[in-house]
């Protein structure tokens, strides 16, 4: 496992169980809220593998221009932030979400600290399993630190003047 | 001047109260140093030798009366009694508590000021021209741009964990006042094949260890895409830049490795993504925006008052002012007065909290109401009626701000060094005086004429050493401060005398030496120039040789 099983995750800015478990190596079954790595999904996924509710995961250095035409069939995806200055699932999140359109759960673990939520959930990351020493109850509080943005929000995009 | 909204003032309240929380958990322990680090420097707070030091923005160098009275206020308070401004048109305190800050940035957020992303690997303060709006070369008033990507860029959730810093600067003239040839990202402004005005876009400049001039990625961008393009520049760079190494972490280095060609390739793809309908800021923002720096009535009599001209016949002193601290405007009868904050004795740069409060006063009575920071560490007046230049002349030199240096070798670029900053190998303040006090004579001061003098404190060049006519960088030499001097660089002029990176002349010397060499440099201009030469223009035409041979041989 990528991650240790916990308790308690945000989702949608609630605290809520986990429901995902997030996956180094395709295990013997998959099963639905499994997410297994990038490539391995797409070779599964040519393979003709049915891969119901199973998600992928995305690093920071994937190339995602080959997941492009799969969006539909993605049920989540899990953006792995492996030290918390690493920006690059930034990046990602939004290509994913907004310029690319795509409806389902984003998921980031990792190296995630209540300080990251707020630029998360506006690059459209709407589910998140923190650090395990982070205070979940305590984190949710940064949805709601500010109320202004000069950029787009989770959904509505705004334009650059604000 | 940009004039907050309820929703600007709304946006820099949230982030005091985002840091106070912030500075609470590291005061309790739960924050780490390690965690706390990066989201302090991207509130502008680093941690120096003695103390905090806290960098508070001044989006691209323009100032209200009422925030430099307010910086004055927080020298007094919380700083002891002076605030430092930086080449990138910032200001910075040197002796600032944590438990303090967020207090003062609360006193900041009153006058609409704030210390977001003045450090950190994000966007940081956009920077311009000192003189747009004024400059009687100029093409463009770039004030409005700055501020739609100011807003654009403040706490942006995509850009926040950069590889590395990045930085941005604009020009709007025919002369570059912004170096914008050394920024991470530099906007000129041009006219394209059609006379219409865009941008030529130049990418990867950058000083540093490894000094680059930035290179052309666009060369007519219409004006109104330059926020869409900057973005498909910041995304390719947050996926592709280096994070392995820090100090190769800046976009310079990735444009090196792929060449500017296949970097042009990469931002194009990445911006074809964007909606065409998105790509242009829409224009009734940038309509509202411009409207707020369109606000100065010009006086149609102002020309008519040349009483400044017969003070300048029987008065020597306010004539060399005039020659050297005063530059022409766009609008006759209207002057651009530069404040030398280079004044012998104290580090350059400074001003005092008494000088700051002098300025705002200055600004209200004779300048509408602004102050322009500038590159060379120095303020402007920029809206200066003729009727008003001996007034402000007496202001200025009672408040200590009208030593007649602008552009000479006094007026030099100096970062905190030693004194301040831990990062430093080598003193820097105290070397910038002993030349200012080795060059004391204002009559040969002139005679030498345009002569910018860099120096930094180690290879992370904050004193833009690289870009000097002459260059001077401290190192650390078997654990003495020693002094590498280079000649011929320059940040930047025009087309016909770009950026260049100053070429080092030999083995570092002592610091007790360094007044001596820029003697013997200056020694050797002045019997090697033709008439009209700068000392730039001489070591372009004969080469660092001559320089070299009277230093080392």
């Amino acid at each position: 496992m990528a991650e240790p099983p916990r308790e308690l995750m945000i989702l949608d800015g609630a605290v809520a169980p986990r429901r995902y478990t997030l996956h180094d190596d395709v295990p013997d079954a998959l099963a639905p809220q499994m997410a297994i790595p990038c490539d391995a999904w797409l070779r599964l996924r040519e393979a003709g593998a049915p891969l119901i509710g199973v998600g992928l995961i995305l690093e920071g250095d994937c190339d995602l221009r080959a997941l492009r035409q799969h969006l539909t069939a993605i049920p989540f995806v899990a953006l792995h932030i492996t030290k918390f200055t690493d920006g690059r699932c930034y990046t990602h999140a939004r290509r994913i979400r907004h310029l690319w359109g795509y409806p389902g759960t984003l998921l980031v673990y990792g190296d995630v600290l209540r300080d990251q939520l707020v630029y998360l959930w506006r690059v459209g990351v709407n589910a998140f399993y923190l650090r395990q020493d982070q205070d979940v109850r305590a984190a949710v509080q940064a949805f709601s630190l500010f109320t202004a943005f000069y950029q787009y929000g989770p959904v509505r995009p705004v334009s650059a003047a604000g | 001047m940009y004039r907050y909204d309820s929703m600007d003032t709304r946006l820099v309240r949230e982030r005091v109260e985002e840091f106070r929380g912030q500075v609470q958990r590291r005061v309790a322990g739960a924050l780490s140093e390690d965690e706390f680090r990066p989201l302090r420097l991207m509130n502008g707070l680093y941690l120096q030798r003695h103390a905090y030091m806290l960098r508070i923005a001044i989006p691209y160098g323009l100032l209200s009366a009422a925030q430099v009275r307010k910086l004055g206020f927080v020298a007094e308070r919380y700083d002891r009694g002076f605030g430092h401004f930086t080449t990138r048109q910032n200001i910075q305190f040197n002796w600032i508590r944590l438990e303090d800050t967020p207090d003062l940035l609360g006193h900041l957020a009153d006058v609409q000021m704030h210390a977001i992303q003045t450090s950190g690997n994000c966007v940081r303060n956009v920077s311009s021209d000192p003189e747009a709006g004024v400059a009687g070369d100029e093409l463009l008033d770039v004030r409005p741009y700055c501020e739609l990507l100011r807003q654009y860029k403040e706490l942006h959730p995509e850009f926040m964990f950069l590889p590395r810093k990045f930085k941005v600067a604009f020009s709007g003239a025919d002369t570059d006042r912004a170096a914008t040839a050394v920024h991470d990202v530099g906007f000129r402004a041009t006219r394209d094949a059609a006379g219409a005005l865009a941008w030529r876009v130049y990418v990867g400049g950058g000083l540093g260890r490894t000094p680059r001039v930035a290179q052309l990625v666009h060369d007519s961008l219409p004006l109104e895409q330059c926020v869409s393009y900057l973005e498909a520049i910041l995304r390719v760079y947050n996926l592709h830049g280096r994070r392995d190494n820090k100090y190769k972490a800046r976009i310079k280095i990735l444009v090196g490795d792929l060449g500017v060609s296949a970097f042009r390739d990469e931002v194009e793809a990445e911006w074809a993504q964007v909606p065409e309908a998105e790509r242009a800021l829409p224009a009734a923002a940038v309509a509202r925006v411009a409207a707020m720096f369109d606000h100065v009535a010009y006086d149609p009599a102002a020309a008519a008052v040349t009483t400044h001209r017969a003070r300048a016949e029987r008065d020597p002193a306010f004539a060399r002012w005039l020659r050297t601290n005063v530059r022409p405007h766009k609008v006759a009868g209207y002057n651009i007065v530069y404040l030398s904050l280079k004044h012998p004795g104290r580090p350059p740069g400074d001003a005092s909290s008494d000088q700051l409060y002098a300025i705002a006063d200055l600004a209200e009575r004779f300048n509408h109401g602004y102050v322009q920071a500038t590159y060379t560490q120095n303020l402007l007046l920029q809206y200066v009626a003729n009727a008003d230049l001996e007034a402000v002349y007496a202001a200025l030199d009672a408040a200590g701000l009208a030593t007649p240096n602008i552009g000479t070798l006094h007026d030099l670029i100096c970062c905190p060094g030693l004194d301040y900053c831990s990062l430093a190998n080598a003193t820097s303040i105290g070397v910038a005086q002993e030349i200012q006090a080795r060059f004391d004579d204002p009559d040969e001061l002139e005679d030498i004429g345009p002569l910018s003098l860099h120096m930094s404190g180690c290879i992370n060049a904050c004193g833009h050493h690289h870009t000097g006519h002459i260059g001077i960088l401290g190192i650390d030499k078997r654990g003495e401060e020693a002094y590498q001097i280079a000649v011929g660089g320059s940040p930047g002029v025009d087309d016909a005398a770009p950026a260049k990176v100053a070429r080092i002349l030999g083995a570092a010397v002592t610091r007790a030496d360094v007044p001596e060499v820029i003697a013997l440099l200056v020694a050797t201009y002045r019997e090697q120039r033709n008439p009209g030469e700068t000392f730039l223009d001489t070591v372009d035409r004969v080469g660092v040789e001559p320089f070299k041979e009277r230093v080392y041989g």
